[in-house]
């Protein structure tokens, strides 16, 4: 347990730098590793460094002597938003600031012989949406800028049953933190529009959470390889939220709003929730066309229904706040090749469909999720017996994606029920996005 | 490493720095058109701007007593559930007159029969106002209902308060607008900014009875001329009509009251009658400034009784070359309001002219006073459809306007509204404060007459 400690610690010390993006389907991140990266993620059935102890951990079995993984993959996500042409011909225009999450993967792993045993670091969740000129963001009431980085570390186990198949068990110790920034706004002066009037911070951390990862790799042929794995859903609770705040209402207003603060109980409340996230469940199938080219494809089901909603619990009913979410089940389709140029040198590509698990109706300022395509490209050089340097690129381009169906806004029954025919606080608009996602991997083997 | 390697490590990297964020903005997605409403539609929300007359005014002064009763408020009780959004300046009794008290320190409450006849129902120290008597002060968007008292049509699109209205000094304004904190908005922005649906506007009274109760009516000084009438009332109506459609992207249902004429309020006393009140029965004429004058000003009862010898000064008569001021420029305002309404399909008129002319002469249209001696307090109240001032109806009476109003909007949007039932709005015009007995006091304290004589100040 040491050294989970210890890389708990650096965990910690990541999320400072500002882990988590929402750069995989929902607010998943596939990206662990540089070289399964190069390779779209289609990594499952070839899994063979020390990434596999996220991508698939049986791919250990299969490895030999010791290795350390080093690898940093700086994600710089963008995202614009056009509000919906309102009846004076004018429209909300909003952008994300820049931002860039250097998404961790470290890893270790260890062959005694028929075992190996591993130990990894990664972020796999996390989302960070943050909106240019919060003042004026016209999705402010939702949130201006939310921040959830989950770690994961895997301390895993593999068995190399035969030279023919591997299987592999651990647990996803992980710990998620979350910040959300928002805005409550009341309609004030003769032209009846909002204006600011509190700001609200909804922070938390979960203590740890114990689950079990499992894989399976099977060489069918000199040329066949399946593979599976499987890391199980969570429920992270947070216990120990706080919600602050902060009375930013103009002069004419502070003394209604400092009432009206005191009438929800103080500036300062506790309160818990529960983040869910789903499984990942990985089916692979990885050829070996000629000495030189290797592909792969993998479909992976992320068991995103339970994500059904966000429920905020500060105890007390005006504070109270339940995000529905209704997420849906989703299979992502990965390709990935491989041509080795030479002994040291091999080139990598990769595709990506991944389809949206949100429904229309949770788009919104918190996670403007949409279904895209990523394209991935990268190297792996091999300097030295001991060294070997692992590069890629991925863009992950998505479609653009608006909660306006008909002319009409698309929101859940409860917000219907609450807000009747609108506006919501949810703008009615189009989002679109991008990222660029670099990585950079260093194996260090011994 | 060979050269090939070389090339293509080159090749990768640079494909890597190369690879950068595009973003395509997307275009505005179009919303459906807002759909236009239709019958029972009309009644999502509801404001209604004008004067005294919508304000609530009654009893020459601004109190809840008297506010509830509004037509607006009245017409929102019957409109449905959306009504409890209906937000009026509420102002707790005594009520904020329109007299001064003597002292400027000490703000008139509303008239109320005293036993004897009338006099302020309570005053409240200047410096407390804001606390004490503006209940609503801090409701933090405008108020539903935003009539003003003294406001003239030029006032709803240009008074930002009291030092800009047409009355200065009418700090009515100031509690209604609420500016300059809430951010400079007349009273048609404000309206617009509520998005009704349905609109009520009941204006131009003021831009005439200001001339007819000074006793000196003039047309250019104390009488809007007609053309700067019509051209401000058709502007305020297509401007209301835009400035909604603008920023809701529907059109609102405007339903406006016309002005109706002075001889249908017992304030203008024909001479005769005026005789009989002041002498009593047979009469004996008082002798007046103007020759033959065609109306007294009930005002004139408390200047004989404050010991004003006659002949009465000509403020307090009307004669008929002033009567045909006043009654010309009703007739063209009337005249007016009807080509507006006939040239849009969204406004509709609701007659208070003609409703307030079948009363006339009746005693409904008498005063209190005048009917209280042989009546009694309460089947004098339940009688007259007007207030202490003369000038405003009371609860009643707003409830006929109210009635009035519902009959035009049924017609026009083709819905129910079920009528007010005008036996349930009971009027006490003494304010549960009776303090002597008839005959026992002046008919019109001084204040008293101060604040009727102040009511289009």
């Amino acid at each position: 347990m040491e050294g989970i400690k210890k890389l708990l610690l650096l965990a910690g010390a990541l999320c400072l730098l500002g882990t988590g993006a929402a750069w995989g389907s929902g607010f998943n991140i596939y990206e662990a590793g540089a070289k399964a990266t190069a390779l779209g993620g289609a990594f499952t059935a070839t899994a063979d460094d020390g990434t596999a102890i996220f991508y698939n951990p049986a791919g250990l079995a299969f490895l030999e002597g010791s290795a350390v993984d080093l690898n940093l993959m700086p994600i710089l996500p963008s995202a614009e938003f056009v509000g919906a042409m309102q009846p004076d011909g004018t429209y909300a225009t909003a952008k994300t600031a820049d931002q860039t999450f250097p998404i961790p993967g470290v890893y270790f792993y260890k062959n005694n012989g028929e075992f190996t045993y591993g130990i990894g670091l990664s972020a796999p969740f996390g989302l960070g949406v943050k909106w240019d000129d919060p003042d004026n963001y016209v999705g402010r009431a939702v949130s201006y800028d939310v921040h959830l980085a989950t770690i994961y570390v895997t301390p895993a186990l593999a068995w190399k049953v035969n030279e023919d198949v591997g299987l592999s068990v651990g647990v996803d110790v992980s710990y998620t933190d979350i910040t959300l920034k928002r805005r409550m706004l009341q309609t004030f002066g003769g032209n009846n529009v909002p204006i600011d009037v509190v700001d609200v911070e909804i922070a938390g951390n979960s203590p740890l959470n114990y689950t079990p990862v499992a894989g399976a790799m099977i060489k069918a042929t000199d040329k066949l390889t399946f593979g599976a794995m499987y890391h199980h859903k969570k429920t992270m609770k947070i216990d120990e939220g706080t919600l602050t705040l902060t009375n930013i209402a103009p002069e004419a207003l502070e003394t209604t709003v400092d009432g009206i603060i005191a009438g929800l109980g103080g500036d300062e409340h506790k309160g818990s929730t529960e983040l869910k996230l789903p499984h990942i469940l990985s089916l692979a199938v990885a050829y070996q066309f000629t000495d030189k080219l290797r592909a792969e494809f993998d479909a992976v089901h992320f068991g995103w229904s339970h994500f059904d909603e966000l429920a905020l619990d500060f105890g007390n009913e005006d504070l109270n706040e339940t995000i529905p979410e209704a997420y849906e089940d989703v299979w992502q389709l990965r390709f990935g090749a491989a041509y080795d140029i030479n002994e040291k040198l091999t080139v990598m590509g990769g595709y990506v469909r991944d389809k949206s698990p949100q429904p229309t109706e949770s788009v919104s300022p918190l996670l403007p999720d949409a279904s895209r395509d990523d394209f991935s490209l990268g190297i792996t050089y091999v300097v030295s017996e001991k060294v070997t340097l692992n590069a890629c690129y991925m863009g992950v381009n998505f479609e653009e994606r608006t909660n306006v169906v008909d002319g009409v806004q698309v929101v859940f029954p409860e917000e219907e029920a609450e807000y009747g025919a609108g506006p919501y606080p949810n703008p009615a608009g189009t989002y679109d996005s991008y990222a660029d996602i670099f990585g950079i991997g260093i194996t260090y083997s011994f | 490493m060979t050269k090939l390697n070389k090339i293509l490590i080159g090749v990768a990297l640079t494909a890597l720095l190369g690879a950068g964020c595009s973003l395509d903005t997307p275009a505005p997605a179009d919303l459906a058109e807002v759909p236009q409403p239709t019958g029972d539609g009309y009644f999502a929300s509801y404001a209604a701007i004008g004067n005294s007359l919508t304000a609530g005014f009654m009893d020459a002064g601004l109190v809840m007593n008297g506010q509830v009763n509004s037509y607006p408020q009245l017409l929102a009780s019957v409109v449905g559930a959306k009504a409890i959004s209906f937000v009026q300046p509420m102002i707790a009794f005594p009520g904020i007159g329109s007299s001064d008290t003597g002292d400027p320190l000490q703000v008139a409450g509303v008239l109320h029969f005293d036993g004897a006849g009338l006099s302020l129902a309570g005053v409240t120290p200047l410096a407390d106002v804001q606390e004490e008597l503006l209940l609503a002060a801090e409701w933090p968007i405008p108020y539903n209902n935003l009539g003003v008292p003294g406001a003239t049509t030029l006032d709803v699109s240009a008074a930002l308060g009291s030092t800009t209205s047409q009355s200065p000094g009418n700090a009515f304004f100031d509690f209604i607008l609420r500016n300059p904190t809430f951010g400079d908005v007349v009273m048609r922005d404000q309206a617009i900014a509520l998005g009704p649906t349905l609109l009520t506007c009941w204006i131009g009274n003021n831009d005439i009875l200001g001339g007819a109760t000074s006793g000196e009516p003039e047309v250019g000084v104390n009488v809007t001329p007609t053309a700067a009438f019509t051209a401000m009332y058709t502007a305020l109506l297509d401007d209301v009509t835009d400035g909604i459609m603008t920023r809701y992207g529907y059109e609102p249902a405007i339903f406006v009251g016309n002005i109706p004429d002075i001889s249908s309020a017992p304030y203008f006393v024909p001479k005769a009658l005026f005789d009989v009140m002041a002498t009593g029965d047979p009469p004996t004429p008082i002798p007046t400034v103007e020759v033959d004058p065609v109306y007294v000003l009930f005002p004139a009862l408390s200047y004989l009784a404050g010991g004003g010898l006659p002949p009465l000064p000509e403020e307090y008569t009307l004669d008929a070359a002033e009567v045909a001021v006043v009654n010309t420029a009703v007739a063209e305002f009337n005249a007016a309001i009807d080509d507006a309404v006939a040239a849009r399909d969204n406004v509709w008129l609701y007659d208070a002219n003609a409703e307030l002319a079948a009363i006339a002469g009746t005693p409904a249209a008498s005063h209190f006073l005048a009917l209280v001696g042989t009546l009694g307090v309460e089947t004098a109240a339940a009688t007259t459809y007007f207030s202490l001032d003369g000038i405003h109806p009371n609860n009643r009476g707003y409830g006929l306007v109210a009635n009035g109003f519902i009959d035009v909007i049924n017609d026009a949007l083709d819905t129910s509204l079920p009528e007010i039932d005008l036996g349930g709005l009971t009027w006490d015009p003494t304010y549960g404060l009776v303090t002597k007995s008839w005959g026992d006091g002046p008919l019109v304290t001084p204040e008293a007459a101060r604040a009727m004589d102040a009511v289009f100040r």
